[in-house]
């Protein structure tokens, strides 16, 4: 706008003279662009609500820009748009209403319900509509990331609001209007007492309005209620019933993220309260569509309810037989606490499950369920080619450790000490260092059992070092044993350490080493070329 | 020291005590009401000389709320600058395109030129076109 122009409409805006209102009113009948432009803007910065009023009538005509213009008039024209909203005239009050949502004018949600209450009124359904629409806002502004460039405050324009709101509930009986107790619904959650009567009274009028608005609802504040009222100490039946029955997925995904962390009493014992969900059931809407991840929550979450054994375990059949890995191995764990035939034998078509740690959930629990043949599948398991399978079996057995082992060696029979001691060779990764450590104890009997253990278990080629230092035992009953041991590790260390032996002073001793030494020529005799070779090259 | 100073200028001088209720004894003189009419008039001079300061101020004063159309028209002049001859043109153009309001004149720019301009306004074309020029 040039110069001339614009210090115009600068002094009409500025002017505390009445008269440049109807001035710029009749400016903007102008078909000069800049003249309407100008007058537009000076219309909206002036607070008049004539001039607001008459922008408001134009509001349909207007191009994107010229609209951004009564943007900014946002504040100033509340009145203007409250006059509209009440107006007869059909075109003003769509304008005024297209405004309110866009300027988020939740002010005038009280107006509106009064008008929407009007049954006589010709703009009561689009009202309502708009109430709704408002209130909708509202909530996702309550509930999402606050924005400091909107001053308001959130909090205090729910409480202004619901208090309108729930004039309107006590007035349901005359005005019916379901929508008006949804956007109650929606605002209020726990906030609002009214709620929590009308929750506690099944006969109240609004009651199944409110439980429907509840089922059906996608407000943020809604789910943020029915969230919450697991989390109190004693949800209301009919909150719960909801929850029971809801199965939007964007309600369940809220529902599922409740079973992430660990569960508080409260929710527990309020999750213990309900009997089933709605998309326990296959299908379109049930557990089938969700992601990996959900179902595995599902799981955690339904384990903690109130639903029957047989149900969950319904469940848990599907999911093993159809889930994803994540959800096939969640299930898996969660058999863990349900005991019994059915449960035992969705554990063993686990362990032949083609994903390992599902195969490793079942076997680590095989045992505890006293399934029947379990230890001769542990003993198949025990070789799997993957560490995790083989991690499960070893907890499965941990009683076959070399402590336990050690501590009933002397009453086991010669093939017992032989087929124990290779499990747990097995089972035991402390198996090697335990041996080590008996073998440097003080007392002569457990290092003397030391040196015939590593022989039973075959442990001779790993605690070689140990043997030969006991080779230079004090006690010749030792060394002699430890030199009968080491003819099972045919290696030119231990060849040349026997050949010193041989001329130890105690003849047992001598005799040990030479016997050894016999077995390792016969070794080389018999054609063990890599035995012969390394054996006789070293040397 | 202060009495020779005010001597030069002291009319008469008379005991405080000597007058003490003069205008309450039986024997006062009585007023007569002529002596009173130049100081009436001057009251009148006075009182007419602060309603025309108080008019002219008010006229003027363009931060005072009010609804007065011509008002506007000035402010609008004062805001441009506008000298007398041109605030008299435009007052008359406002007159002959018969305005509700004298200062929508200053958005119409159309009947600055051309046809649109009034017939008895023709021969000053030059300088609404000049006017034209400055206000749009």
């Amino acid at each position: 706008m040039n110069t001339g122009l614009a210090t115009t409409f600068e002094r009409l805006v500025a002017s505390r003279n009445n008269a440049a209102n109807s001035v710029l009113l009749a400016a903007l009948e102008s078909t000069d662009t800049a003249v309407y432009d100008g007058a537009l803007k000076a219309v909206i910065a002036r607070r008049n609500k004539t001039g607001h009023l008459a922008a408001l009538q134009k509001w349909h005509q207007l191009s994107p820009e010229q609209r951004e213009f009564l943007q900014e008039g946002r504040g100033r024209m509340s009145g203007a748009l409250r006059d509209a909203v009440l107006s007869e005239d059909d075109q003003l009050f769509a304008n005024a209403c297209e405004l309110v949502e866009e300027f988020k004018e939740f002010d005038l949600i009280a107006t509106l319900v009064t008008l929407a209450e009007n049954q006589k009124s010709q703009h009561a359904e689009a009202a309502n509509d708009l109430v709704l629409r408002l209130v909708q806002q509202l909530s996702e502004m309550a509930h999402g990331p606050r924005d400091y460039q909107d001053r308001r405050d959130p909090e205090s324009l729910c409480r202004f609001v619901l208090e309108s709101l729930e004039r309107s509930v006590e007035r349901f009986r005359t005005h019916k209007r379901s929508e008006l107790i949804e956007a109650f619904v929606t605002l209020g959650g726990s906030r609002s007492n009214l709620l929590q009567q009308i929750l506690d009274e099944p006969h109240h009028p609004c009651y199944l309005t409110v439980i429907n608005t509840l089922t059906n609802s996608q407000s943020p504040g809604v789910f943020k209620l029915l969230l919450q009222s697991l989390e109190s100490k004693m949800a209301p039946l009919s909150l719960l019933n909801v929850i029971s029955k809801r199965d939007d997925p964007e309600f369940v995904t809220l529902l599922l993220e409740l079973a992430k962390d660990e569960l508080s009493a409260k929710t527990a014992k309020n999750l213990k309260r309900i009997r089933s969900f709605v998309w326990l059931k296959p299908g379109k809407r049930g557990y089938d569509s969700f992601d990996e991840q959900e179902q595995a929550l599902c799981i955690k979450l339904v384990a903690a309810s109130g639903v029957k054994p047989d149900e969950f375990l319904d469940l848990l059949e599907r999911l093993l037989h159809r889930g994803t890995p994540h959800a096939r191995w969640a299930a898996c764990e969660a058999l863990a606490s349900i005991p019994g035939d059915r449960g035992n034998q969705l554990v063993l078509n686990a362990i032949e499950d083609s994903d390992v740690n599902v195969q490793a959930a079942a076997t680590r629990q095989i045992r505890d369920r006293h399934v029947p043949g379990a230890m001769s599948i542990l003993l198949r398991q025990i070789d799997s080619p993957y560490e995790v399978v083989r991690d499960a079996t070893c907890h499965a057995l941990s009683e076959f450790s070399f402590a336990n082992y050690l501590a009933g060696f002397e009453g086991l029979h010669d093939d017992a000490r032989r087929t124990t001691g290779a499990l747990v060779k097995k089972v035991d990764p402390k198996t090697v260092p335990s041996v080590l450590k008996e073998m440097k104890e003080k007392s002569r009997r457990r290092r003397l059992r030391a040196v015939e253990v590593s022989e039973v278990m075959g442990l001779v080629p790993e605690v070689v070092e140990g043997l030969l230092a006991l080779l230079e035992d004090e006690d010749h009953m030792i060394r002699a044993a430890s030199a009968d041991a080491l003819q099972f590790c045919p290696t030119a260390k231990v060849q040349n350490a026997l050949r010193q032996a041989a001329n130890d002073p105690n003849a047992s001793v001598q005799n040990a080493a030479k016997s050894s030494l016999t077995i390792f020529d016969e070794l080389v005799t018999q054609g063990h070329v890599g035995v012969v070779s390394s054996v006789g090259g070293q040397a | 020291m202060n009495s020779s100073v005010l001597t030069g200028i002291l009319f008469a001088q008379i005991s405080n005590w000597q007058r003490l209720g003069d205008g309450l004894h039986r024997s006062r003189r009585q007023m007569d009401l002529m002596e009173l009419l130049p100081l009436a008039l001057g009251l009148v001079v006075v009182a007419i000389v602060i309603t025309i300061v108080v008019k002219v101020r008010k006229r003027n004063d363009m931060t005072q709320r009010c609804d007065d159309p011509n008002k506007l028209f000035r402010e609008l002049s004062l805001a441009h600058n506008l000298d007398r001859a041109s605030r008299n043109l435009l007052w008359r153009l406002a007159e002959a395109l018969q305005l509700a309001q004298p200062a929508e004149v200053f958005l119409q720019p159309a009947h600055f030129q051309g046809d649109r301009i009034p017939q008895e306004l023709r021969d000053e074309e030059a300088e609404l076109q000049e006017l034209l020029e400055r206000l749009f």
